[in-house]
């Protein structure tokens, strides 16, 4: 099966939208982490806000940061008392007039750049900030390598073709050679076959 | 075409090279050396943060960061509602009984029971602060208990365990520090 280099281009950004979009998906909440977010919801109707400015900054912030314990789920996800005690403190620091980033700062404090689902790049996030960059150049690369050994090896088939037909020279005179081949031996029976009778 | 063939077992020395990585892993998971959930405390060289908390014997008695500066000492996090806070009591009594401070951070636990349990295993603790609300443990950035903090005797964090203490952990980890305990 011939591999259309378009088609693969394709792919790579068809998967890299679709790892941007599930990216995102897990930031807005949406199917994955629904039910948890239903509970949440329930027990928020408790909360009591000033105004809609802090509710949203309230759900922003237990969605962006990280239960320690139960790692890979944010604070708005977990179950773990100990998220259920941040979401208590960050509500509390939220009431208190702390802005996000204020909120942000004091998590980190107390449960370092573990709790941030983006943490600051540092030596120790390098590797997490640049590998998705360095895995899309090295996909460019990876395709233009693919597409420039396509052209080369079309080129070198290019030069014994004469035009569209896809027919070899030396194929077409072996053909010709071993049909008069044939040919002549046929005759050559016929005639003998024709004397012995005689 | 030979070159070729060869180039087919990529895959699998790939696969044999992952399975090495996964077996190596595994064997320094299962003995401790290597925990992937275990996060590094924000408070390494930080002092222990202020705190006013009655101690759990006494609901009078109140102390603060000042009562834990002097000694390099153990603050042991743990709760009566927390199993391999049990598991790690007994290896918190021989400490005490070779003359290492421990002081206790009783953690979102009852007073009544958490009190009974020390009569019934033993006492090895200074003091215990009474954190039934975890304002203490949120302030350490404890997220389970038992999680034991390695002061120096100015009151500055030097290191955190999460999970049981026992000797291997003291040996490999707290000693090195070198602490005059």
């Amino acid at each position: 099966m011939k591999k259309h280099p378009l088609l693969m281009v394709f792919y790579f950004l068809a998967s890299f939208f679709a790892s941007v979009c599930m990216a995102n998906e897990g930031k807005n909440l949406s199917l994955l982490t629904a039910e948890p977010l239903v509970n949440v919801e329930i027990a928020s109707e408790l909360l009591k806000f000033e105004n809609e400015l802090e509710r949203k900054m309230y759900y922003q912030l237990i969605q962006d940061l990280r239960c320690p314990k139960c790692q890979n789920q944010n604070l708005a996800d977990s179950d773990a008392p100990i998220a259920n005690d941040l979401r208590n403190e960050i509500y509390q620091l939220v009431k208190e007039g702390y802005t996000s980033s204020e909120v942000e700062k004091y998590m980190e404090t107390r449960y370092g750049q573990f709790v941030r689902y983006a943490p600051a790049v540092s030596s120790a996030t390098a590797v997490l900030w640049m590998l998705p960059a360095a895995l899309i150049i090295l996909g460019l690369f990876i395709i233009l390598g693919i597409l420039k050994r396509n052209r080369s090896f079309a080129n070198d088939f290019g030069k014994d073709f004469d035009d569209g037909f896809h027919d070899d020279k030396n194929q077409h005179t072996f053909d010709r050679k071993s049909a008069e081949d044939v040919d002549r031996r046929v005759t050559e029976l016929l005639h003998s076959s024709s004397e012995d009778q005689q | 075409m030979m070159h070729d063939r060869i180039k087919l077992f990529i895959p699998l020395l790939i696969f044999f090279l992952l399975v090495a990585v996964f077996f190596l892993l595994q064997n320094r998971m299962v003995t401790g050396e290597y925990d992937p959930s275990e996060l590094p405390s924000a408070l390494i060289g930080k002092k222990v943060p202020e705190f006013s908390l009655t101690t759990l014997g006494d609901d009078t008695v109140v102390k603060t960061r000042d009562d834990l500066v002097g000694k390099a000492a153990l603050l042991n996090v743990w709760a009566t509602w927390c199993i391999s806070c049990r598991v790690e009591h007994a290896y918190l009594n021989q400490l005490a009984e070779r003359g290492i401070t421990v002081y206790g951070l009783n953690y979102k636990d009852d007073r009544l029971e958490a009190n009974r349990w020390l009569e019934r295993l033993g006492n090895p603790y200074q003091f215990n602060l009474f954190d039934s609300e975890g304002i203490l443990g949120l302030h350490l950035g404890v997220y389970g208990a038992p999680e034991t903090y390695v002061l120096d005797r100015k009151g500055v964090i030097r290191y955190r365990h999460v999970g049981v203490l026992n000797q291997n952990i003291w040996e490999s980890k707290v000693l090195p520090l070198g602490l005059n305990w």
